[in-house]
């Protein structure tokens, strides 16, 4: 569904992304793994069309993303949930969620997509009316995800969605990502730090350090003994 | 019995409250998308005072109708610089490298614009008499021209509220204002909001002149003071905050009719400036937070 190839991103001169090939299948669960600043934002910024200019090749069912804006990218059906979450604190959670579908192709279906955000995550229809910003952490990177599956995508890229959330939290936000590709049969990539309940659900795992993929492969092939080596960046080390 | 001077300050005050408020939204509309900071909005509504002057002179054109044409010239014109010049400024983002910049643009259009009026209308006062028939009002005469001004500033900012309430344009708008980045993964063109703000809002600044030139009298360098006004409201309503820039607009020309009324004009502006001082020593990021 997704292919990269050979993308390098450069940022004031610098290398942030080197030569990297990704494939995520449709239906799938893709996870980045890899440390702070070794390059996941960049990547999935790239592909969302934040980062406009890089060598190499991103291709979404068939089409290629060169030269898109984000606005074009997220009509193709591709959804970013960004770091940090990057609601629009001023307005309502029914503004927010408005507001992700706001493609025509979205548009159209929106009660239905409301309707699918709320059985997730029924939380958010109790908030309905409240500022996004007066939500908990928690609660914001639901309003994240609701958003972006408001939008109808085919994919749904979500940049480190654990980052500084409680445990049961992380659990609940997962589980419902399994339910999107299960049942809702959308496809997911990840970005995320080393958070091992995470790679259970991954069907494919990529380990990227300064900006590089170091390992690659299912949770069965890649035991974490080998995920930790790629982290250290030293074979037998 | 309602007093003199209550109908007198109250005319006043919405004279004055609804130009303020047109500068002030078209300041903050364009900055709080765009952080394009126009220092040259007196400029535009100066230009847009002589545009009609020079249609009614000239032309013997209706000001009724220029208040009209002006607002869509300038919305046209304000879309073309856009293309031409701003959209290099904002099309990588914005940030306080578009600010910096835009002053530098904005600098050189005051120049040019001072100048260019100087050139065709030298720098001398100019004006002209249209609908000067008073009308009654609680036994005050007050000249037509003064409510014509009132009701049409009135429908354009009555007009602004309800684009900004809509839930396509409106809500994509205000999504722009709070944040970027995450309206252009939700799939909204932000270059076409970019050009409909600058478009809106130098079409205002100088439908604001437009309408202030039936009433006053005006030179080349009266746009200082429309910028000044404009940056006060602003800072009364708060960035992005176009309903606190209508309330802000309104409580300066309070301000300036009840000053005006009760010392003199000069008197009015020492008090904006003395109150826009004290605002942002207390709440430098405006009296009113966030949006609507």
């Amino acid at each position: 569904m997704l292919h990269i190839s050979a993308l390098t991103v450069l940022y004031a001169g610098k290398e942030i992304v080197k030569d990297v090939n990704l494939n995520v299948e449709e239906n799938t669960m893709t996870t980045i793994l890899g440390p702070n600043g070794a390059g996941k934002s960049t990547i999935l910024n790239t592909i969302a069309g934040l980062v406009a200019t890089y060598r190499g090749n991103i291709e979404f069912r068939g089409n290629s993303l060169r030269g898109k804006r984000a606005h074009e990218i997220t009509v193709m059906g591709i959804s970013l949930v960004p770091e940090r979450r990057q609601l629009f604190p001023e307005l309502t959670v029914f503004d927010n969620l408005r507001l992700g579908a706001y493609n025509k192709r979205a548009r159209r279906k929106l009660s239905k997509l409301l309707r699918m955000v709320f059985e997730m995550f029924p939380v958010l229809e109790d908030r309905i009316r409240q500022k996004a910003g007066s939500l908990s952490g928690g609660e914001q990177q639901m309003l994240a995800i609701g958003r972006s599956i408001m939008s109808d995508p085919y994919l749904i890229m979500l940049d480190e969605p654990s980052l500084g959330l409680a445990p049961l939290v992380v659990e609940k936000i997962y589980s419902a990502l399994d339910i999107l590709r299960r049942e809702k049969g959308l496809t997911v990539l990840i970005a995320e730090q080393v958070r091992w309940g995470a790679l259970s659900r991954s069907d494919k795992l990529y380990v990227i350090n300064n900006g590089r993929i170091v390992a690659c492969g299912t949770p069965s092939q890649l035991p974490i003994n080998d995920i930790w080596q790629a982290y250290l960046g030293a074979s037998g080390a | 019995m309602v007093s003199e001077a209550f109908v007198t300050l109250t005319i006043q005050t919405l004279v004055a409250g609804t130009l303020f408020s047109l500068v002030g939204v078209s300041l903050n509309l364009l900055y709080s998308v765009t952080r394009l900071l126009n220092i040259a909005t007196g400029e535009f509504v100066m230009i847009g005072a002589y545009t009609t002057y020079w249609l009614f002179t000239e032309f013997s054109i209706s000001p009724l109708l220029s208040h009209v044409l002006v607002l869509v010239l300038f919305s046209i014109a304000g879309a073309v610089s856009y293309i031409l010049a701003f959209r290099r400024l904002t099309e990588q983002g914005v940030s306080e490298k578009t600010e910096v910049a835009s002053l530098l643009i904005f600098f050189s259009i005051i120049l040019v614009a001072q100048n260019f009026i100087i050139l065709r209308f030298t720098s001398t006062y100019q004006g002209y008499a249209f609908m000067m028939q008073s009308v009654n009002i609680f036994g005050v005469n007050i000249a037509a021209n003064k409510l014509v001004l009132i009701a049409f500033g009135l429908l354009a900012l009555l007009a602004i509220h309800l684009l900004l309430s809509t839930k396509n344009l409106g809500l994509a708008m205000k999504a722009t204002i709070q944040n970027r980045t995450a309206a252009q993964l939700v799939g909204i063109d932000v270059r076409l909001i970019d050009l409909i703000t600058v478009s809106l809002s130098l079409g205002l600044a100088a439908f604001a002149g437009s309408l202030l030139s039936m009433t006053f009298n005006f030179e080349p360098f009266i746009g200082l003071y429309y910028t000044i006004s404009a940056l006060i409201v602003m800072v009364i309503g708060g960035v992005g905050n176009i309903s606190g820039t209508l309330i802000g607009g309104m409580a300066l020309g309070l301000v300036n009719a009840a000053g005006s009324y009760y010392f003199s004009p000069g008197v009015a502006v020492a008090i904006s400036y003395g109150i826009f001082f004290a605002i942002l020593l207390v709440r430098p990021r405006g009296l009113f937070r966030g949006i609507l």
